[in-house]
């Protein structure tokens, strides 16, 4: 959910950039983190550990571990605190990640 | 290996502020900061700042790193972000991620500043790692920086000053906060932030802990319940809070691990936070290479954080002989920090720091704690005068500063009880929105019979205007009556100020407004038209019942205006004093109820043939 109004902030009109989410093409916006994209697009569930336990994010950070995704094929990056780029490709991480 | 003088390790306030030091005194200086954005926790921070008006209190935090930045003298500065320091080894070679390049740098300080800052911290309950549970200060990042909302109904666990400033920001936003939940009696942060989430209606729940969080791919709902004094749960007690984020704001802990690695003797201090460096009160640490400032000095707030970085940066300069006369430098700051502590929240603080210091504390004077007010009110005084409630001995005072008549008097502690003498006092409100409290408000009497205006801080969107009805709230969130906007004063600061009018037996408990809004009021179901416009097209000079009909075609829907009829008749009425029962209501119509085109076609069908 994008805040639309704010009586203190300006959140500028940046431009929309294209990503994909386990191979589902999603916006963002240029200067957004993965984790906000991802949140903007109503996607909570980032990793599914080793135990099946679902997490999102949590310090926004990238104190915790919690928003460790596969992106660009390299896995456990901290999407918290990773800018979003145009094309990029973000994957829910499944236990601790492998290389591919 | 890149060289240089001084190393900072984060760029927030306590590193910035050692950057002006030590750039002041033309040191080397590489800033490395693990973020894309330098300003540590400010950039995510859009209340006005407590502490003194001489060191940006009354500014907004997300201001305060760019002011900072302004006073680092750049030609001697490196400032690296999305770099991480992530070792520093026996030979104190500092090892640092580039996470733009993906590469690894080595650096040779001369001397190191450890500016890391905090992490929250996190509680046992169950399902505490479902996707929608965040640290407070997480939440604040998303929605402040990254303008994303984490959801639509928030709980709050813990009403600190965290718990409490991250609340009122959500609603800021545009979130509903369903509830702030506080394991304490009381709140631990200031009363004043607590009077602001109170006035926007936030159901408070002291005595009460979180229990459990439900839901699948995201959090659904929350059980929460009673505790005793020892905070173990009173069984029964257990209730639901139907919620789709769940907020942490149970506190803060140093960021130390790289000062464990440098070998610097460590302490556990709970007041403080955690494990925190033993340092002196110069922010040096027992390795000569390397000081300590801010919120990895234990936790504070950023005010003091700048002041600790600025001692800390005057201390690596004294030590790389580049400052000789820090005593001159260094005593004012220290000063300065010291009396920010003398309240009875900083108190705590200031005994550990001391206690860790090795110093001793003397006696400090009880703040005296006395009424916001003195002077008298004429009886037919018209001009506007000020009711500050800020009862608290809190480090704070641009209200002092603000006031261009010398009207409020704080005096020489900081911590002291703001007054404000109303025999000086010309009523320009200029106080009202200098105060980070949102806690000083307007009174003006005698501008018509039995009512009186009351002048309040606005920070929420969007800003009424004058004449829109609104409903005047007490200071408890309470609807007390229906009232109307009486001026609206726009600020550069973005504390409104919005003054309305209300009966005078109001006078000393309406502290807020809710907006009603307008656009909602259905008034004719059918044609969806809403109450706003059938007012503007009255104002427009439609105030006969046909000329209103033709043009928002209002009672014309299926339902003959049977639903609507008598309502806009009213509104004309309270517009115009037009006696209705005189002019035209209409003319009644078939179909009186509607039917199908296609009946009335078949039966015209049959005629035909017939
Ligand atoms: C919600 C909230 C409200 C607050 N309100 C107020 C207020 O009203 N008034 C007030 O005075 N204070 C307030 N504070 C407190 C204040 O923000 C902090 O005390 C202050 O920011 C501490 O400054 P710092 O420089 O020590 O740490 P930070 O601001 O946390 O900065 C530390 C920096 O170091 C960086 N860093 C950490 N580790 C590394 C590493 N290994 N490598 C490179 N960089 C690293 C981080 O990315 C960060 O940018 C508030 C805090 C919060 C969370
Ligand atoms: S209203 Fe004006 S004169 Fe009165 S205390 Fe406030 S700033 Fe001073
Ligand atoms: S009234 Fe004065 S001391 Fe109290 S919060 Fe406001 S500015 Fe600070």
């Amino acid at each position: 959910m994008r805040i639309q109004a704010h009586p203190i902030l300006e959140f500028k009109k940046k431009r929309k950039i294209p990503f994909f989410f386990n191979g589902r093409r999603l916006y963002g916006y240029e200067g957004d983190t993965i984790a906000a994209a991802l949140h903007d697009n109503g996607i909570n569930v980032y990793r599914i550990t080793s135990k099946g336990r679902k997490r999102g994010f949590f310090c926004a950070i990238g104190k915790c571990s919690s928003c460790l995704m596969v992106v660009d094929d390299i896995p456990n990056i901290k999407t918290c605190i990773t800018p979003l780029k145009s094309g990029m490709k973000v994957e829910t991480q499944k236990g601790k990640g492998v290389y591919k | 290996m890149i060289k240089t003088d001084v190393l900072i390790i984060g760029g927030g306030p306590a590193g910035l502020g050692a950057a002006i030091e030590t750039t002041k005194r033309k040191l080397k200086t590489l800033i490395i900061e693990e973020n894309p954005l330098y300003g540590g926790q400010l950039i995510k921070q859009t209340h006005k700042f407590f502490g003194s008006s001489s060191h940006f209190a009354g500014t907004r935090g997300i201001l305060i790193h760019e002011k900072l930045h302004k006073e680092i003298e750049s030609k001697y500065l490196t400032m690296k972000t999305n770099h991480s320091v992530i070792a520093v080894y026996d030979d104190n070679i500092i090892g640092i991620h580039d996470k733009n390049k993906n590469k690894f740098l080595k650096v040779d300080a001369k001397k190191v500043i450890l500016a890391t800052g905090a992490s929250e911290k996190t509680i046992p309950f169950k399902n505490n790692d479902l996707p929608g549970i965040y640290g407070a200060g997480g939440v604040q990042t998303l929605m402040n920086v990254n303008g994303v909302l984490p959801g639509k109904k928030i709980l709050m666990i813990g009403a600190g000053n965290i718990g409490l400033i991250v609340s009122y920001q959500l609603i800021q936003a545009g979130a509903e906060v369903v509830g702030i939940i506080e394991a304490m009696s009381k709140q631990g942060g200031y009363l004043v932030h607590l009077d602001k989430v109170k006035r926007l209606g936030v159901p408070l729940y002291f005595n009460h802990t979180i229990v459990e969080a439900h839901g699948d791919d995201k959090v659904e709902k929350a059980v929460i319940a009673k505790v005793d004094k020892n905070w173990n749960i009173i069984d029964g007690t257990q209730k639901t809070v139907e919620c789709d984020t769940i907020c942490l704001a149970v506190g803060l802990t140093p960021t130390s691990e790289l000062l464990w690695q440098a070998g610097v003797e460590m302490e556990f201090n709970p007041v403080l936070g955690g494990y925190i460096p033993k340092y002196n009160e110069y922010m040096e640490t027992n390795k000569k290479k390397f000081f300590v400032a801010g919120d990895a000095a234990g936790i504070g707030e950023a005010t003091s954080a700048i002041i600790e970085g600025r001692i800390a940066g005057i201390s690596a300069a004294k030590a790389l002989n580049a400052e000789k006369n820090a005593k001159k430098f260094h005593k004012p700051l220290i000063d300065y920090i010291n009396n920010l502590r003398d309240g009875s929240t900083g108190i705590k603080v200031k005994k550990a720091k001391f206690g860790l210091w090795g110093k001793e504390l003397k006696d400090i004077k009880e703040v005296k704690i006395r009424p916001n007010q003195k002077g008298k009110i004429k009886k037919d005084r018209k001009q506007p005068y000020v009711v500050i409630e800020c009862t608290e001995d809190i480090p704070c005072n641009p209200c002092e500063a603000s006031c261009p008549f010398g009207a409020i008097d704080i005096g020489k502690r900081i911590v002291n009880i703001p007054v404000v003498d109303l025999n000086k006092c010309t009523g320009c409100l200029s106080c009202i929105s200098s105060c980070p409290g949102l806690a000083i408000f307007g009174i003006t009497e005698n501008v018509q019979k039995g009512k009186v205006v009351i002048s309040i801080p606005y920070e929420l969107y969007p800003l009424p205007e004058k004449g829109n009805s609104i409903w005047a709230v007490d200071k408890n969130g309470q609807i007390l009556s229906e009232a109307e906007v009486y001026r609206v004063r726009k600020n550069k600061n973005k504390t409104n100020i919005v003054s309305i009018i209300v009966d005078e037996k109001y006078k000393d408990s309406v502290r807020h407004f809710y907006p009603q809004s307008e656009g909602d009021v259905i008034i004719c179901r059918c044609n969806d038209i809403t109450a706003k416009e059938i007012n503007d097209a009255i104002d427009d000079g439609y105030t006969d019942f046909e000329e209103l009909k033709r043009y928002l075609r209002v009672t014309m829907g299926p339902c003959q205006g049977r639903g609507c009829r008598h309502l806009v008749m009213g509104m004309i009425r309270a517009k115009t004093g037009k006696d209705i029962s005189k002019g035209s209501t209409g003319t009644r119509r078939p179909p009186e109820s509607s039917l199908p085109f296609k009946a009335i076609v078949k039966e015209n069908k049959k005629r035909s043939k017939e």
